[in-house]
């Protein structure tokens, strides 16, 4: 049993690493058949660039000697039409020099001038009479013109001066009507105006009277208005001193306590400085009073203890004696 | 996802969206909101109630791009948007963006497909999902089975679509429905059509042509809009048309194109020009696919990770080409029509190769093609079959 498994487990290795190796064989064929079709696709490529290459510098040589070709063309059609144009000049001109050369030329054109010149000369004079001519032709007519003018002046002042003698005749009454009529307007306005006038003065007078009353009767009514008015002042101001007077006397009342407070405060604390320093001193007294005893009972103690053994207990100092103390 | 007349901008766009993840193998579901102020986008965890990705701007997301079974890429996610998360947001989009569906006969689409696709992106209908498809007898019955048609308009569409492949596309835009069932009805200006749908001139004038208004097939409704886009774009079935793989190349069409409304012009170019599309589809690539697809390039090109997330920003279109004359080499046929990778440089040699038409940069050049003619199959494969 383990041997037939063993068998086919190895069958089946064997042919999957067949089949791999089959895979792998055709894989690097067709890899290897990818990259001749590549090359072969690189070169036909590269070809045809070159191909194109030439071909476009082919086709740009050919535009640039067609555009040589053209300029040597047109440089000839040039030069061809500028000889010919030159030969023209040259027949025309050699045609002239024979012509100036001949002296039948020459006489006939002395006729040809002296012809002209003729023409020319009958022609000014021509010119001359019909500017004459028309010069006369104008005066005429500016004659004419004026004496059209003062004609028509005339006519116009004949005309106007009879319109005017029939308007005057027409007129004469209604203007006088007017005028009357407006002298008695004129009349009745200015008594109007009068009577108006007087009115204005009356009322005038009348308003100023009345005016007057009243400015002198405000005048008595402040005057009457002022007495109390000032009494009352007055009052006020005596009741105003009052407290003021009062209010003053208070403050130095005030003044005058504190004053004396701060005295006193002042001579307790002396007193009670003094006080105690009293007792200070007094203490004081009898402690260095305490000390003193101590101290001179400690040293007749010592004077007692050492008596009789020879001991220095207290050793003046030596006095100094020289010529420099003296 | 081309960029049109936006509807009333308002504050603030919010949607449930779902996100695979491989390592877990489980789906995520997430609150995104756009802000329309400032092109910025917030990503919530509904799960963890926390914060995804804080509010980021990213200008290549525009307003047109978020709707209701759209696929956006946020930094290399993929985020499939389900579902409205608001009333106000599903108020104010509901009825701007409808989805539509229409089916282009292949008589049709080999003459007409680059005409079709413009005139419809200058009408604000964008293409959100494509891809060319092989009817066999058995999936035709499967796809008209429950379809209110007589046996004779039945059998005519059975033999139509079993004639080649036809292209299935899912449209978005405002009553799309409406409008594709109303240039349907057309037909050359009758004047009895009943469709009180007034169309614009370009749409009439393309419609106009007998072989376009009977070349196409889209349903009525919106619920059989829901079932045709459920049996060509959900459903696991091989319906979509093999790659040829032999003297065929390919060539992406990429984000920032369709983005600015030159689909239809790139392929109308294409088709003009003696190529052939053999297959066809529309994809969203995660950032993971773009690298490996990219891999051939890094190291190799400088422009290596901007080109990566140029790719991943958003829908491309992947075409299989082959050329109309079967002596002629495809691939260095296609290339040679493509141009020179830098538009710059393409305008000054080629100026009449796509890239010089419609490239703004090197990174921007408007089509991805193979450069190495025998990369050509294993991209292809890769397209068309490695990413399902």
């Amino acid at each position: 049993m383990e041997t037939i498994e063993f068998l086919s487990r190895t069958s089946r290795r064997n042919l999957k690493s067949q089949i791999g190796w089959q895979v792998a064989q055709r894989m690097r064929q067709w890899s290897e058949d990818l990259d001749e079709r590549r090359l072969q696709l690189y070169v036909q490529l590269q070809n045809e660039s070159l191909q194109v290459d030439e071909e476009v510098a082919e086709r740009l040589r050919q535009r640039a000697d067609e555009a040589e070709r053209q300029r040597h063309e047109w440089i000839q059609m040039e030069r061809l039409k500028r000889e010919e144009a030159e030969q023209e000049l040259l027949k025309v001109k050699q045609q002239q020099r024979e012509i100036e050369n001949s002296e039948a030329h020459r006489h006939m054109q002395t006729k040809q001038i002296l012809w002209e010149s003729k023409q020319a000369q009958l022609q000014q004079i021509e010119e001359r009479r019909a500017l004459k001519r028309r010069q006369a032709c104008v005066e005429i007519l500016w004659q004419r013109v004026w004496q059209r003018l003062d004609e028509s002046r005339e006519q116009q002042q004949q005309y106007e001066q009879q319109l005017r003698r029939l308007l005057e005749g027409q007129c004469q009454a209604e203007n006088l009507a007017r005028d009357q009529q407006q002298k008695q307007q004129l009349q009745q306005q200015v008594l109007q105006e009068q009577r108006e006038c007087c009115e204005a003065l009356d009322v005038a007078a009348a308003n100023d009277v009345r005016r007057k009353q009243m400015e002198l009767q405000q005048h008595q009514a402040k005057r009457r208005q002022q007495l109390p008015d000032l009494q009352a002042q007055i009052q006020q101001n005596l009741r105003l001193a009052a407290c003021q007077s009062e209010a003053n006397q208070l403050e130095d009342v005030a003044c005058n306590m504190r004053e004396d407070r701060q005295i006193y405060e002042e001579l307790m604390q002396k007193q009670c400085e003094r006080a105690r320093n009293r007792d200070w001193h007094q203490q004081y007294m009898t402690h260095t009073a305490a000390e003193r005893a101590a101290h001179r009972q400690g040293e007749l103690e010592r004077e007692r203890a050492y008596l009789g053994t020879g001991c220095v207990l207290g050793q003046q100092p030596k006095q100094p004696y020289g010529r420099a103390v003296r | 996802m081309m960029t049109g007349a936006a509807p009333p901008t308002e504050r603030r766009l919010a949607f449930v969206a779902e996100w695979y993840q491989t390592e877990a193998a489980i789906i995520r579901t997430f609150l995104v909101t756009y802000f329309v102020a400032d092109k910025a986008v917030e990503v919530f965890d509904q799960r963890s109630k926390k914060t995804f990705l804080r509010r980021t701007k990213i200008p290549e997301l525009t307003q047109r791009d978020f709707f209701v079974g759209s696929k956006i890429n946020v930094f290399g996610r993929q985020f499939d948007i389900v579902d409205y998360a608001d009333e106000s947001t599903r108020s104010n989009l509901a009825k701007y963006r409808k989805r539509g569906f229409v089916l282009l006969k292949s008589h049709m689409w080999q003459k007409h497909l680059g005409k079709f696709l413009k005139t419809l992106i200058q009408n604000k209908i964008n293409i959100n999902n494509g891809q060319m498809v092989q009817f066999t007898s058995k999936m035709v019955t499967q796809f008209l089975s429950g379809k209110p048609k007589t046996e004779v308009v039945s059998s005519v569409l059975m033999n139509e679509l079993l004639a080649g492949p036809a292209i299935s596309l899912e449209l978005i835009g405002d009553n799309v429905v409406e409008i594709m069932s109303a240039c349907v009805k057309y037909k050359g200006g009758d004047s009895g059509s009943s469709s009180s749908m007034k169309l614009s001139s370009s749409l009439e004038q393309l419609f106009g042509q007998e072989d376009v208004c009977y070349g196409i097939y889209c349903p009525d409704t919106e619920e059989d809009v829901a079932i045709d886009l459920k049996f060509f774009f959900e459903e696991r079935h091989s319906i979509m048309k093999e790659c040829l793989f032999k003297g065929t190349t390919l060539a992406i069409i990429k984000p920032h194109s369709i983005k600015d409304g030159l689909l239809g012009d790139i392929i109308d170019d294409i088709l003009s020009n003696g190529f052939n599309v053999t297959a066809m589809r529309m994809i969203l690539m995660a950032r993971i696919n773009c690298e490996e697809f990219y891999e051939v390039y890094r190291g190799i090109l400088p422009e290596y990770i901007p080109m990566v997330a140029q790719l991943a920003s958003g829908v491309c279109m992947c075409l299989e080409i082959a050329s109309s004359d079967p002596g002629k080499s495809s691939h260095s046929d296609f290339r040679t029509f493509c141009g020179p990778m830098d538009p710059e440089i393409a305008k000054l040699l080629r100026p009449h190769t796509l890239r010089a038409k419609f490239g703004k940069s090197k990174v921007l050049n408007a089509i991805h093609c193979t450069d190495l003619p025998d990369d050509t199959n294993l991209e292809l494969q890769y397209m068309f079959k490695i990413l399902d």
